[in-house]
């Protein structure tokens, strides 16, 4: 990497963290209309939603360096492609438990449920699971190159189900979100200035995934690159 | 930050569904969840998101730790086969 680069890759870095810090202090400062029921926690569509969208992003930048193996046949996209489904899992599980806590202080209160089967949760839930048997089968392929290739192949299939489980079969049926009432985006009761602070919340989230994400391939880089100067047994 | 509280339903002794349905006393964690306007379940968010971004930072740290001690070793190495 370049000198230059370099400088680029720190300057963004420190803009996500002000970035971010600005979007948890308006989130919380934001003057938000009365909506019952909901009252405050309707910040959270700053901080839960956004992880999915993060995710989203995560696994469609695995999905395209998985593509990218299959037609080049580099390492380096295998290594981008798990990364970035890792860190597109991390956010999908706080998004998960996010909404767990969002919905037992309202929807589910009194009922002391913390998790009701919604839709939308249990189709989350199992995309999560699909990225998880990804996972699974990397770590059964020993040899790189072939694991490369076939965590590739499925990763194609995994990202595939990611629209149908996450925006088209939720929106069919009754739900706690957004999108069954034919709106996808914003209940009518989403105030315009709630959207000065979510979609920089977005940028921000997504931001700091690709701050995350950039790191642990790094990280994976060196220790790739190590495994070829390292005899076998010492590791 | 508090709404204004004219706009908070206000329940009465006087009211029927009150008096006829006693509902349980809410659980000490919901009490805590839905005092101020239910600020706290905001912040309980938040804490997950925080933590579970820190979790995942020392995996990573300890992924860098051993990275650094294999980097030690190899040096180690190199500098022994120049000494022989």
């Amino acid at each position: 990497m370049s000198g230059k680069t370099n400088r680029w890759y720190t300057i963004i870095r420190y803009i996500i963290a002000f970035w971010i810090t600005g979007v948890l202090i308006a989130g919380f400062l934001v003057e938000i209309p009365y909506i019952k029921l909901l009252e405050h926690t309707a910040r959270n569509l700053f901080f839960h939603v956004p992880m999915w969208f993060t995710m989203t992003v995560a696994f469609l930048v695995s999905a395209y360096h998985s593509a990218r193996v299959l037609t080049t046949g580099k390492l380096i996209h295998d290594i981008r492609a798990e990364q970035a489904a890792i860190v597109g899992s991390v956010f999908g599980l706080l998004g998960l438990v996010t909404g767990m806590i969002w919905a037992r202080f309202t929807w589910y209160l009194g009922t002391n449920l913390w998790w009701n089967f919604d839709p939308k949760q249990t189709m989350a839930a199992v995309q999560l699971l699909i990225y998880g048997a990804y996972f699974v089968l990397r770590s059964s392929i020993p040899e790189s190159r072939r694991r490369a290739k076939i965590a590739a192949a499925y990763n194609l299939f995994a990202v595939v189900t990611l629209p149908f489980l996450l925006f088209v079969l939720p929106r069919q049926m009754k739900s706690l979100h957004p999108g069954a009432e034919g709106n996808p985006a914003f209940d009518d009761i989403t105030a315009p200035e709630m959207r000065l602070v979510f979609y920089p919340a977005l940028i921000g989230f997504i931001g700091l995934f690709w701050w995350i994400y950039t790191q642990r391939v790094r990280m994976r880089m060196l220790e790739c690159q190590l495994e070829e100067v390292l005899p076998t047994e010492t590791r | 930050m508090e709404f204004p509280v004219e706009i908070h339903p206000q329940v009465s002794t006087a009211d029927s569904l009150y008096t006829e349905i006693p509902e349980a006393p809410p659980a000490p964690i919901e009490q805590l969840m839905l005092s101020h306007d239910r600020i706290y379940v905001v912040l309980g968010v938040v804490l997950v998101i925080w933590f579970g971004l820190l979790y995942f930072l020392f995996r990573t740290d300890r992924r860098l730790d051993r990275i650094e001690k294999e980097v030690e070793q190899c040096l180690a190495e190199t500098t022994q086969t120049i000494h022989e």
